[in-house]
């Protein structure tokens, strides 16, 4: 890991130097993905608001006071600002009821609340419906959601066109809705 | 992060379920990394909006050097053809016989046309 910018550093970043600030994010994504994680198990969310952070950063780059910490310190309080603001988001906001069979009746039509995607119950419904399919389904939808991979990178991780990787990609997302759909009414009739 | 590249519909239905399924199986996976095509791409996104409003600011440095004397000259421009065009009018309404509020009318008119001719051009 490399050492924390020096004074002559700090002024670049607030002057936006693209050397310092690429080589700040860089190493701040990761923490920042952690903390949020560690505050909401929701990987989605942690992505958010990591992407808001920064770009408030960026923004706000003019306010930052080198007399009162680092730039590491500086943009830890502009996430925990977040937090605070994302804790007063869901305050406002209803808790979705019932089961969640319910949310995926509309998946294709409505946002799955946060609440739902950061029940434990989900996440092992995911896995189970993820386990009863082909593993070449399973291995083009991790390369496509987990890892974010383009359509002509996966083709060329797995050894085939990306024509084949798209097919398989819509496949693969019709198989895993039917396996949730069935899943949650099967928990939503127990 | 949505990145293009699949062959359903692009309308609001497939691409909130695209968006739900990306959330659930993130929500299913036990990485506690982000992917590195998330930090790539929010560190250039990021970046190029650090080098736009740099850029911005340049420009507005530019500007704002600028404007003064532009919008000293344009004063000065908008003046002298409003006069104009007002001694015009009164002119041609003296010459044709029109009466003093037609005339004052008249007179208005143009200056209006003009100021807003010229406001819109400063601004």
């Amino acid at each position: 890991m490399p050492d924390k910018p020096d004074q002559l550093s700090w002024a670049q970043f607030a002057q936006g130097d693209p050397d310092v600030w690429r080589e700040l994010i860089e190493r701040e994504i990761p923490r920042l993905y952690g903390l949020f994680l560690r505050s909401w198990p929701n990987r989605s969310l942690a992505e958010e608001l990591v992407q808001r952070t920064v770009f408030d950063a960026a923004r706000g780059r003019g306010g930052y006071d080198a007399s009162k910490g680092s730039p590491e310190d500086w943009i830890l309080g502009i996430a925990r600002n977040n937090i605070r603001l994302e804790i007063r988001k869901r305050a406002g906001r209803p808790s979705p009821n019932g089961d969640i069979s319910r949310c995926f009746e509309a998946i294709d039509a409505k946002p799955l609340p946060d609440e739902v995607l950061e029940r434990q119950e989900t996440a092992d419904m995911v896995r189970l419906a993820l386990s009863r399919l082909e593993s070449k389904e399973q291995a083009v939808l991790e390369a496509k959601y987990i890892q974010e991979l383009a359509a002509g990178d996966i083709a060329r991780q797995m050894g085939t066109t990306e024509k084949a990787v798209h097919s398989l990609l819509y496949r693969a997302r019709l198989s895993l809705r039917q396996e949730l759909e069935k899943l949650a009414s099967e928990n939503a009739k127990r | 992060m949505q990145h293009n590249n699949d062959n359903l519909p692009r309308n609001d239905c497939s691409t909130q379920l695209d968006q739900n399924l990306s959330r659930l199986l993130k929500a299913a996976s036990n990485s506690s990394r982000p992917s590195e095509r998330f930090t790539q791409s929010l560190t250039d996104r990021a970046l190029g909006e650090l080098r736009q409003t740099q850029a911005a600011g340049k420009n507005e440095t530019h500007g704002a050097s600028r404007l003064p004397w532009v919008e000293q000259s344009l004063g000065w421009a908008a003046v002298v053809a409003a006069a104009c065009s007002a001694g015009l009018v009164v002119i041609a309404s003296i010459l044709l016989k029109m009466n003093f509020l037609l005339q004052a009318v008249a007179v208005l008119t143009v200056l209006f046309n003009w100021f807003m001719y010229f406001g819109e051009y400063i601004r």
